[in-house]
This record gives C-alpha cells, structure tokens and sequence, in this order.
C-alpha cells in the first residue's frame, strides 16, 4: 500500500516547490501533508445512519523557522494562487506576526537539525474501510444489534459503532521526504435498560490496527454484555475509602495513560505543568512496574511510522523497574531541554499544532496470575470498565470514572457491583503500592485522548492485572 | 469554484434531496510558555460537507437513507462524483423510516443579536488586545501564569439544501486557555481554566485571570478534604452547566423515541420541596460561542421551553425523530437558559456546606445521570469559617437528588449556558482524604 494516497502522490512535486520557495526566504521550512478518510457506522434500535469520520481530514501545515522562532500555516488548498501564493500568504503571516510579537517576549530555539531520511512505508492494508461493501457492514451490524435488544425485557435500545479510518501523510522538510499510510478500526456495543425510572447503560469497545474484519468476532461478546447491563440494575453504593483494588488490563492502561503517560510529555515539563521534570532518574514506583510508549513499541491504533513533525515512531521505556528513564517528546519542547525527540509529536490534524502526545501506552507484564492475585484481597474491588480519566501532571494527582467495581471478599468476587465508581490518587502511592503484577498484556483503543479539553488523538493503552490500593468514591 | 463543482455534480446525479454545508475559516493562535510567546500559527481552511438522501423500497416497505460525506476543499470533478456515488450506495443501505427534510422559512432575527465584534478588524488585532489584558494581569507574588493559549477563529457557514433552503452567516470563537501555578505552605499547584467566547467586555478577561490567581493560592494552602463530611453540597454554575447536559439528553426526540428517556410530554420529573426546573433552548446568548441562526440541516432555530417549572413541555429535535414523534420541528439549539431558583447566593450559603469551586473533570452520564469528579478545589464551611479543601471526590445521580435541589435568584453566563450562579444539593457522596 505504499503511497496509497492518490491526492498526496499528485501533491508531491508542489510540496517540495513549496520547501524550495520558503528556504530560500526563511533559515528553514517543513511541510507536513495529510489525507485521512473515514466511515462512521451506527445501527440503533431505530435507526441506520453512515457519516464521514471525525478522523477524516485533508490539508498542509508548513512550519517555518525564522528569527530562533517558530511560525505555522495550515491550508486546505493551493488554490486560488498555487505554490507561490501559499507561499506569500506565509510570508504575510510571518512578517505580520513577527513584527506584533516584537512588543512581547519570544522564546528561541535553536536551529532544527535534522538527518537525511527518505522513507515511504505503509502497513499491509488487507481490507480498507473504504472499500468495504457497505451492506455487508449494516447486515453484520444489525444482527448484532437485534441480538442485544433479544436479550431481555429490560432491554429498551441498543447500538452499535463501528468507525474505520484509512490514514495516508508526508512529511517533507530539506532533510526529509516521508511517506507513509495505515487503516485502523473500532467499534463499541451499546445496550440500555430501564427499570422503573432508571435509565441504566453497559457498553464493550474493540479496537485495532485493522479493518471492518474487526466486526467478524463479536457475537460472542453479546452475552457478556447483557449480563453486564442487567447487573447495572441492581448495584450497590461503594463507602468511600481507601481499598485493595485489582485493576483490569483496561483500567492498568487507563492509570498508565492518566497517572504518568501525560506527566511524561515533555510540552508539560518545560511548562512547569509536571512533577516528572524533577524525578527524571528517581524511583517514582514499586520495583515490580515497567511501562513503555511508542508508535513503534507495538502494533495498535497509534502505531505509525514518523510523527506528524518527521520524526521517526519510537519505542521508548518511561518506567523502569519502579525508575522514571524517559519523557514523551515533541520536537519543541524537546529541543528545550536539548534532547533528541522520542517521536511523539501529534496533531489532531492538519488544522492544528503538535504537541507531546501518547501514542501505545502500558504497563509491562509482571510474573503473577488473576487468580494469585485474586486470593491476596480480603476485602477489596475488582476494577474495570473505563468512562473516563483525567490527569493532574502538576501535583501527581489522578481521576478516573470506572463503571464496575465487582466486590472482593476473602480471595473471592462475591458478585456484588457498585458502579459507577470514581478513583482518585496520588501517583507516587498509586504506582509505590503496586504489589502483583499479572503475565498478561492487552491494548485498547477505543475513543481518544485529549490535551485538557481539546486536541483529541487516537491512542492505545494497556497492561495486565496490576494489585495496589487506590481511594473510591 | 468548489461549490459551483459540488452543486453541478450533486444535479448530475439527482438525488431525493441533499444538505450541502460550506464552512470556511480562518484564525490566529498564540500559545504562551510563561509570559513568552512559543509558537504563533494561521490557519485558512474550506470544508464542504453533504448529506445525500436516496429514497428507495426494501422488501416492500419505504425507506429514506442518508450518508453525510466530508468533500476536501481541491476535490476534482471526478473525485467529487466518486464521493458522491459512493454516498448515494451507502444511502440505499440506510433503512430509515421516511421523513420531510426540513424546509424554508424566513429569518427573523431577535433584536438582542449582536453579531461577534470578531467578525470586525483583522485577528491578529484582537489575538493581541486579548494577550494584552492576559500579559497585564496583577498576578500576586506567589502566583504565576504557567501556559496561555489564544486561538481565535473566524469564518462563515453557507447551508444549500434540496428544498431551497440557501443561507449563509458568520461564525467567531475565541478559545482561551490559562494556567497558573502558586506556591503555599506545600509544593506548588496549578489551576487550568478554558473558555470558549464570542465577544467580552475590556477588562473581563484580565479580572478572570486574577481571579483564577486567587483561587490557585487557595489551592496551594488548602487542607485535605475531610473523610467525614456528610453535609450538603454547592455547585457553581460552571459545573450546573455540565449537570443540565442530563436534561438536555433527556429532551431529545430521539431519546424519547427510543425509550432512553424517562420523559413523556407534559410529565412531571421532579417532587418534594426542591426548586423546580425551567430549561429553556435558545438561538442566542450574549457572548455564547454556539450562536447560529439555523441548525446544520437548515432548520430555522427559535427558542424552545424543553421544561418548565419540573414540567416536560416539550422536546427538541431533527426532521428524522421530530417526524417520527409527531412533534414540530425544532433544529437542534446549542444555548440553555436555566430559570432562577428561590434563594439568594447568601442565603444557599447559609447553612454548613461544602462548596466545589474546581475538579479535574466534572462529568455526567447524559443517558443515567451519574455524575461526579475530583475535588482540587473546593471550601467547607462549619462553625470554624470558610477553609479551602483539596483532593478526594465527590459523586452522586441526578435523578436521585433532583427533587430537593435549591438554586439561586443569581443567574450568571458560562458560554452557552445562563442560570443560577449556585446550587445546594442533598445526599451527595464526599469521599474524603484525611
């Protein structure tokens, strides 16, 4: 599939006209030039509906250096003007803001280094979402949702999403010309029940570097799911305090992802936004924790081969034994703390900039079983099912909503549920109480993650079943 | 020109109806790292997005199928009409029941719209007023702007649809973005603030950021949050806001028609002693980032009393569901007005509380009302004063505490939202830390 992106191949030779016309004004130029499509599914208990993906964008950004600074433009289109006036509508720009900007305070860079690199890769596409026959993916779709609304009374709607994207980008720079494109896929199952007044929701989510094939193993699924959902129905309420937890492979990757993953992207650091900054080489957690970040560290939803400022995908090692060794690096901040980027600089498109992102993010496999582990707690939760996560790099603190929290006692799910269930930390005691850590590791990556509020990314994350205490409510 | 191709091709192929959306934009971003800037950008983008509809009959029965399509701005002829053929096949497979599109009617606009003073002089002028007031904050010696961001967007949003519906009007939003750190008796804390604006008053955004100062030192010299805390809980309108998206949901027609909702028309949601709901949808609020006239399916907004005084009075909706229940058509509007509670600021502070000022993340399930979040700020008041608290959580279900919750006379604006400035609430969950 190498170079699969028609509108990008014709594009080629403007892009590298481009770079040609804005050295010659500016010390340094880039280009970064996507072409992203997607299909949204969703079958309901009422209706079908098929929509572009929220993914999907088409477009340049150029990123200039000048004067130590750094400038960007992004633009749909060469059109009215072509090269020359992308090029002098940039020019405008710069020369517009730089002069403004002369009354305030600018930070400066140094000249961006890069190595000569010429590479056009592309994973296998064996199936593109595109490409796929749209009636065979509703036909799938609704008999999963028809089987979710057969299986109980209680049952008042159901759902199913499925969302595959085809992703296609280059990267060209003085030093650079990149190519590379990849499909990734996923897809949630839904189910409501009401009793009485109560609306109650269970839901499963799959994800992967693949196709619509990704909806082929879910049937089995169904059952589980409605057990879940009825077992919503009769939940009881958590008293608060600090418990012995086991959490989930998902909810692992959840506490990776909130608790370090974005305390490790550097942006943060050289903002005084992160603790992490001043731990670099410190134990920050139990011996028994290692975790790991990269497009490169396995295959998953985020796993590519340069990042969206040219840098090649990397597999780097953030925890080692319980040591923080590594931050997650964009090509600014990394350059602030004069270090080598580590091939983290996403953006949520062409429209906006990069930032230190995640990209497959866990927890390594530990030597233990569930059902060691298991036998440890006298009176604790199992904790699984993510809603949602936030972090709090600055003071080490985390927030996490779960929607189950199944009851231990004595070595034993007693199948008693309190859901939701809200988990908050403080990292260091999080990660220093981890006790046992299981021979598994599983990714999901489903929805996205945001910086704050905005700038939403596709990431995995994941682990195995890790033992520690965290504080419920 | 694209929309002359899109248009000349969608006639080609004919289809039973269309919604063509083109949307340009163009902004100014600064991003500060401390008081420095870090990277300044421009974007001047184009999007075409069409919902295709093919009615068609499957097994004897009628259906009316869409797919909604993103079109890149420099399509070609040919790339269009391969988009816009592989959307009418996707459209034959949408087995919808059929429906009326929405159709013209006249825009008559409130005398209270004003349009965005963004729309008027160039971005990079008013990226730089709004850095200005930022830079000239009176920070206090302990407290510090870490991270700003100023990205200011302008543009337009043309809708041209089958039925003849041709409209065309602008759009402004300014995202701000604030951090600030201090240093009390402990490490240092940050507070993040974001807001989304399209228009503010000289002077507003330096006095938030101050006050943001204020609210991050008392963060610096909170005590953690007591374990034993059994009272009641206040909520400022900032996180009320994100408690009304319950009743927003609950309100929609395709919830109701598909039995998500518990709301029936003309149904009352809420017993006991509590102060009773008033939500109302509207076209505009002063300064809301989601003013528009019209819907993206080119429904013709006007504001919609959703409930009043606990009351279901009616439901917003698309043409798809609005068809199905029965009910008229409303579009689909972005600003809630909350009506005014029964007590004073004062008098909801009267009582020993805990007040949450700031969470990490304030949320709710819009389909089951659970809602919660972490506490990085937040006062408790007994007979010992006001004292900042930090850490912990707090939680609870709306459905269940709806019937006793006191809002007050005070209304203030938070973007899309203008209601009671503070809310009492029983039975919530405090999990404290010490």
């Amino acid at each position: 599939m190498k170079g699969n992106s028609t509108f990008l191949r014709e594009n080629h030779k403007a892009l590298k006209e481009l770079i040609g016309l804005l050295t010659e004004r500016y010390p340094w130029a880039s280009v970064l030039g996507t072409d992203c499509s997607g299909l949204n599914y969703e079958v309901t208990g009422s209706s079908f509906k098929v929509s572009e993906s929220m993914w999907s964008e088409r477009g340049f950004v150029a990123r200039i250096y000048y004067r130590n600074s750094y400038f960007e433009y992004s633009f749909s289109s060469f059109k009215p003007g072509g090269v020359r006036g992308i090029v002098e509508k940039i020019a405008h720009f710069v020369d517009s803001v730089s002069s403004v900007s002369l009354a305030k305070e600018v930070l400066t860079f140094d000249p961006p280094a890069e190595e000569k690199i010429f590479l056009q890769e592309g994973f296998p596409l064996e199936e593109d979402p595109l490409e796929t026959d749209p009636g065979k993916i509703f036909t799938i779709m609704k008999e999963l949702k028809d089987k979710i609304l057969a299986g109980s009374k209680l049952i008042v709607s159901a759902k199913v999403r499925y969302e595959g994207v085809r992703i296609a980008k280059v990267y060209i720079s003085p030093e650079k010309d990149l190519s590379q494109a990849y499909v990734w896929s996923q897809c949630y199952l839904f189910v409501y029940l009401r009793d009485g007044q109560r609306t109650r929701r269970a839901f499963r989510g799959y994800s992967g570097a693949r196709g619509p094939s990704l909806l082929m193993d879910l049937e089995s699924k169904i059952e589980p799911l409605i057990q879940e959902g009825l077992s919503l129905l009769e939940t009881e309420k958590i008293r608060p305090g600090e418990y012995e937890v086991i959490l989930s492979p998902e909810i692992s990757g959840l506490i990776a992802h909130e608790a370090f993953g974005h305390g490790v992207e550097t942006d943060m650091i050289v903002r005084g936004r992160s603790k992490a900054g001043e731990y670099m080489g410190k134990r920050v957690g139990s011996p028994l924790v290692s975790m790991r970040d990269g497009a490169a560290s396995c295959r998953d939803v985020s796993s590519y081969f340069f990042d969206d400022e040219g840098t090649l995908a990397g597999d780097t090692l953030v925890l080692d034994k319980g040591i923080l060794v590594s931050g997650l690096s964009d090509k600014l901040s990394a350059s602030l703390l004069g270090i080598k980027p580590t091939g983290n600089g996403k953006r949520e498109s062409f429209e906006r900039r990069a930032y230190a992102r995640m990209t497959n993010t866990f927890f390594c496999p530990g030597e233990s079983t569930f059902q060691e582990m298991l036998k440890t707690v006298s009176h604790g939760y199992l904790i699984d099912k993510m809603i949602s996560g936030m972090e709090d790099p600055k003071n080490w603190g985390i927030q996490c909503e779960t929607l189950f929290a199944w009851e231990i006692r004595d070595g034993r799910l007693t199948g008693k549920l309190a859901s939701p269930v809200m988990l908050t930390g403080y990292i260091p005691e999080v990660l220093g109480n981890i006790t046992m850590v299981s021979r598994d590791l599983e990714l999901s990556g489903c929805g996205s993650c945001g910086k704050g509020y905005k700038e939403y990314v596709k990431v995995s994350s994941g682990g195995p079943y890790i033992k520690t205490k965290m504080r419920l409510g | 020109m694209m929309l002359e191709k899109i248009l000349a091709c969608i006639k080609e192929l004919n289809p039973f109806g269309y919604v063509l959306l083109e949307e340009e934009e163009a902004s100014e971003e600064l991003f500060f790292l401390g008081n420095k800037i870090e990277l300044q950008r421009a974007k001047q983008v184009k999007r075409h997005t069409l919902t295709l509809y093919k009615d068609f009959k499957y097994n004897g029965e009628s259906f009316l199928g869409d797919a909604k399509v993103s079109i890149p701005d420099n399509s070609s002829t040919s790339e269009i009409r391969s988009i816009l053929s592989r959307a009418e096949v996707m459209a034959s497979y949408v087995q919808n029941k059929p429906y009326p599109l929405a159709k013209p009617e006249n825009l008559v606009l409130e005398t209270s719209f004003e349009p965005s003073p963004f729309l008027e002089q160039d971005l990079a002028f008013w990226v730089n007023q709004i850095a200005e007031e930022l830079l000239s904050a009176d920070l206090t010696q302990r407290v510090s702007l870490s991270a700003a961001e100023i990205i200011l967007s302008r543009g337009s949003r043309r809708i041209i649809t089958s039925e003849g519906i041709d409209c065309r009007f602008p759009r402004a939003n300014c995202y701000l973005e604030t951090i600030t750190s201090a240093k009390g008796t402990g490490e240092e804390v940050e507070l993040f603030k974001k807001r989304d604006f399209s228009s503010y008053k000289s002077g507003e955004l330096k006095e938030a950021l101050e006050n943001q100062g204020v609210l991050t030192l008392h963060r610096a010299e909170a005590l953690k949050t007591p374990r034993n805390f059994t009272g009641d809980v206040l909520i400022p309108s900032e996180h009320l806001k994100t408690l009304f998206q319950y009743y927003y949901s609950q309100g929609a027609a395709q919830s109701v028609y598909e039995g998500i909702s518990g709301f029936s028309m003309g149904g009352a949601f809420q017993e006991g002693d509590g102060d009773k709901i008033t939500l109302n949808l509207l076209p505009y609020l002063p300064a809301s980032p989601c003013n528009q006239p019209y819907d993206p399916q080119g429904v013709l907004l006007k504001p919609v009393t959703l409930l009043e005084r606990g009351i279901v009075k009616s439901f917003w909706g698309d043409p798809q569901y609005s068809h199905y229940l029965g009910i008229p058509v409303t579009g689909a509007l972005e600003n809630l007005e909350v009506g005014e509670g029964s007590s004073t600021q004062e008098e909801l502070r009267g009582e020993p509380y805990l007040e949450a000022v700031v969470f990490s993340d304030f949320i709710i399930s819009p389909q089951t009302g659970d809602f919660g979040g972490e506490i990085r700020l937040a006062y408790i008041k007994d007979g010992n004063g006001r004292i900042p608290v930090t850490g912990g959580s707090i939680s609870g279900n709306l459905v269940d505490c709806q019937n006793s919750i006191l809002f007050s006379k005070e209304r203030v604006r938070e973007e899309n939202f203008y209601g009671p400035a503070l809310s009492r609430f029983k039975g919530l969950t405090v999990a404290g830390v010490s």
